[in-house]
């Protein structure tokens, strides 16, 4: 039997794991091991994949996957290590939160220079709260989401006022051995970078599971201090931890906090500095007991330290946790110690023996060891309610959004609801009040000028060229900033993770997964941060396709392109054909995956394993936080890489090669350089230099286009007078397709080498080229040429 | 050439050198919220020299 055919409701035991390779390994490392008890939550509305709740927390599986999970029907007596155990009162020596902790381990180093600078890494599992205590420690303002894998790569900042700091923080991770490249970065910062302390941060709410990750830190002989946040959750739902008895017990000081609330911050940040000046290594990095089921994981670990010991010390590898990997088989691991054939024989050997004796394999057996000293430590320590009011709400709010009739139609209605909003009426309203503010204020500006009795050239520079230019662009900030708005409270609620989960076999049949729905509905924000959301996509194959995807997620910058064009030749039906131009992009994105993985990308997606984080009210600071800083970089963006280019763009149409001012802009320099490529364009209607020009500007921020557009043919009616309405909408669809941004390319070529980003240019302008040629065609075939 | 003519050519010409230095200056030292590699090498460095 196994966990695919267990019904709804039921639990069961697992028994064992089958499958080999980094996929087990991901499933061991989140508690999946034998012994554990698991209960099927749901399905997703189109039957796979599964979501079941282990260690007090959801995880997602496909069916698949979960075929490869043995288990036997719970018999009502046995409690694994999952379920809602650890219930016993214990409340007596409840420290509550910023009491100080007694144990502290002292003196196992020599205190380091007061020169030196105090390094160190923010570690712990995805969505269990890191950026939010960074930010918290450095005052700084890094964005936070609640999906597993939002921090992608590592940040830096000096805590606050503790001048000779510097703390990391990284992506988050479940063991230390990754399963993706985000995962990779940690584990490469921990062993390379030697940070003179760990903060392991511990979502307390879900404390089985985190400190499987603690133990491994702990292992590698580093000063860590233990941060358990989310402690409000706990308490007020009830539970408590006894936080002196699990520092004994895990050797190294722990410290309460929540890091939204800013409590227990203060106390947090003298333990990590004392550890780090005084370099207190943990007091215990051995889990493993003499007598635990005969000892063999006990003998196993300590025949590999002394087999290794001095590789590891040679190659600078903590020799605990470098013999505790080398038996799992990490071949970076053994790779890096260099052991010699004899050497290898003898740990394989060490590890057969364990694994006739404990009957488990070796995988297995160490992460069997590690979640029976964590059981140990929460029977001992932690009273958990039975069920968070947070899980509670989750659960009623999930029947509605992944139900299996609801899920689907809800998605649909609040994407639609999202861009009904933006587009027509709050979007549309800000925008509408705003430019009339900037015509106003060019009004002004233009009486002003005329009565000063200034010069012709620059009267026109500065209302022609400036204000034209950067003011169209100023006027769309509400649009943007409206939609960032309604992207970042679908991401902050927890329902975005949601949507991986149900889209998962629908984006399986594309030959993806269900995690990339993630960096695709980023995508419709900004293409750069959507590219860098595909370091949490597992498989290489994946990340690739994801990425070769994510322009025909139309971004926020095309916007004003649609808004210029919809308002100029489609007035009437203006938001209809903007939602429309999402849509045909999401099509094409469609056909082109299917395209993709009949060729460069065959196979299949690979598992999609994630968790389910609970339901959460967006905070207030943190949204408000994300539109201030959208907005700051639109208002830089329009004021340096626009202005600049309004100025060029209007100096250019304004002379000619003798740099004499015309007065028929055909004369211009502009009209000569872009008239090379105008025949191009000419098949699409768009045949006219200026719309060449403006297509051209759009490299380097597609805002630029309609800056340039607005310079160039003054105001709407200019451009409705050289072009028909079919024009128009071919040219909406070649800038929805043709060539991502300077910035996102260049994302692109860092995540996949610049042969891949310069494929990316030369394929979307002709994928765009032949799009926009087909709209041309089909409207000319309806007459409406 | 008039009074208002010079004054709205150095804002202008303000303006745009400092635009350009703007950008200059992000793509030379990166910016720290971007979060990329090469930012967050650049703060660090920019971190470690400040102090």
């Amino acid at each position: 039997m196994t966990i695919k055919d267990l019904k709804i409701g039921e639990s069961a035991i697992v028994t064992g794991i089958r499958g080999e390779g980094a996929l087990r390994q991901h499933f061991l490392d989140m508690g999946m091991i034998p012994g554990t008890e698991v209960t099927v939550i749901k399905y997703a509305p189109m039957g796979d994949p599964i979501e079941v709740e282990l260690h007090g927390y959801s995880l997602t599986l496909r069916l698949d996957d979960a075929g490869k999970i043995d288990v036997r029907p719970l018999d009502g007596k046995h409690h694994g290590h999952g379920g809602h155990g650890h219930s016993h009162p214990k409340r007596d020596h409840h420290p509550g939160l910023g009491e100080g902790g007694k144990f502290h381990p002292k003196g196992s180093g020599a205190p380091l220079p007061d020169d030196k600078v105090l390094t160190f890494a923010l570690v712990g599992n995805q969505n269990s709260g890191k950026t939010t205590l960074f930010n918290q420690l450095t005052g700084s303002n890094q964005h936070v989401g609640n999906f597993p894998g939002v921090t992608v790569d590592r940040k830096d900042g000096v805590i606050k006022g503790h001048k000779n700091t510097l703390i990391t923080d990284l992506p988050g991770i479940y063991s230390m051995s990754p399963y993706s490249s985000e995962e990779l970065v940690s584990r490469d910062f921990v062993l390379k970078n030697k940070p003179s302390a760990i903060i392991n941060i511990v979502d307390a709410t879900n404390i089985e599971r985190n400190l499987y990750l603690t133990l491994q830190l702990l292992e590698m002989g580093i000063p860590v201090v233990v941060a358990l946040n989310m402690m409000d959750e706990v308490t007020g739902n009830g539970g408590s931890i006894d936080v002196n008895t699990m520092e004994e017990m895990l050797g190294t000081p722990v410290v309460p906090i929540s890091a939204a609330k800013g409590q227990g911050i203060h106390e947090l940040v003298d333990h990590a500095i004392h550890i780090a000046k005084y370099q207190e290594k943990p007091a215990r990095i051995d889990f493993c007991g003499s007598d635990d089921n005969g000892g063999a994981v006990h003998r196993c670990i300590h025949a590999a330290v002394h087999l290794i010991e001095d590789h590891a010390i040679a190659s600078g590898l903590p020799v605990r946790f470098a013999a505790a990997k080398a038996i799992e088989g990490d071949h970076l691991i053994i790779e890096q110690l260099g052991l010699d054939e004899n050497e290898k024989e003898i740990l394989e050997h060490i590890a057969v023996q364990l694994e006739n004796e404990r009957g488990l394999d070796r995988t297995a057996a160490l992460a069997d060891m590690r979640f029976a000293f964590i059981n140990n430590v929460c029977e001992s320590c932690v009273t958990k309610p039975a069920e968070s009011k947070e899980s509670v709400r989750s659960r009623k709010i999930d029947r509605l959004l992944t139900g299996k009739y609801t899920a689907i139609p809800i998605f649909i209605v609040i994407m639609g609801l999202v861009f009904f909003l933006t587009f027509h009426v709050i979007g549309a309203f800000l925008q509408n009040l705003l430019d009339m503010g900037v015509s106003a204020l060019a009004g002004l500006v233009d009486q002003a000028m005329t009565a000063g009795g200034v010069n012709e050239t620059i009267h026109s520079l500065v209302i022609d060229g400036i204000f034209e230019g950067v003011g169209s662009v100023l006027s769309f900030l509400p649009i943007i900033v409206v939609m960032f708005l309604f992207l970042s409270l679908l991401e902050d609620s927890g329902y975005i993770a949601r949507v991986a989960f149900f889209m998962d076999k629908l984006l399986r049949k594309l030959g993806l997964s269900g995690r990339s729905i993630v960096p695709m509905l980023i995508g419709f924000g900004c293409t750069v941060p959507a590219v860098m959301a595909t370091r949490t996509l597992p498989s290489e194959r994946d990340r690739k396709m994801t990425i070769l995807l994510t322009p025909y997620m139309s971004c926020n910058a095309k916007m004003p392109i649609y808004a210029f064009f919809a308002g100029a030749f489609f007035p009437k039906t203006a938001w209809l054909v903007m939602v429309g131009i999402y849509f045909i992009g999401i099509g094409i994105g469609i056909l082109i995956a299917l395209l993709m993985k009949k060729t460069l990308f065959k196979g299949e997606a690979v598992p999609f394993v994630m968790e389910l984080p609970n339901y959460r009210l967006p905070s207030l600071h943190n949204v408000v936080q994300l539109l201030w800083e959208k907005t700051k970089d639109f208002l830089q963006r329009a004021f340096t890489i626009i202005l600049i280019a309004t100025i060029v763009v209007w100096f250019l149409s304004k002379f000619n090669f003798h740099f004499n001012m015309v007065t028929d802009s055909q004369d211009s320099i502009l009209s000569a350089i872009a008239g090379v490529l105008a025949p191009l364009f000419k098949p699409l209607g768009l045949g006219d230099w200026r719309i060449v020009t403006s297509l051209i500007s759009g490299f380097m921020a597609k805002e630029s286009v309609v800056s340039v557009l607005e310079v160039l043919f003054g105001a709407q009616g200019g451009v409705a007078a050289v072009m028909s309405s079919l024009a128009a909408f071919s040219l909406l669809v070649f800038s929805l397709l043709y060539t991502p941004c300077v910035a996102a390319v260049a994302s692109i070529r860092r995540e996949l080498g610049h042969k891949w980003a310069i494929g990316v240019v030369v394929w979307q302008c002709l994928i765009a080229w032949i799009c926009a040629f087909i709209v041309r065609l089909i409207g000319m075939l309806f007459g409406l040429a | 050439m008039n009074i208002f003519d010079w004054i709205i050519i150095i804002i202008i010409a303000a303006a745009v050198v400092a635009a350009a230095a703007v950008i200059i200056k992000k793509k030379k030292r990166g910016g720290c919220s971007c979060g990329c590699e090469g930012c967050s090498a650049n703060c660090k460095k920019r971190s470690s020299s400040e102090r």
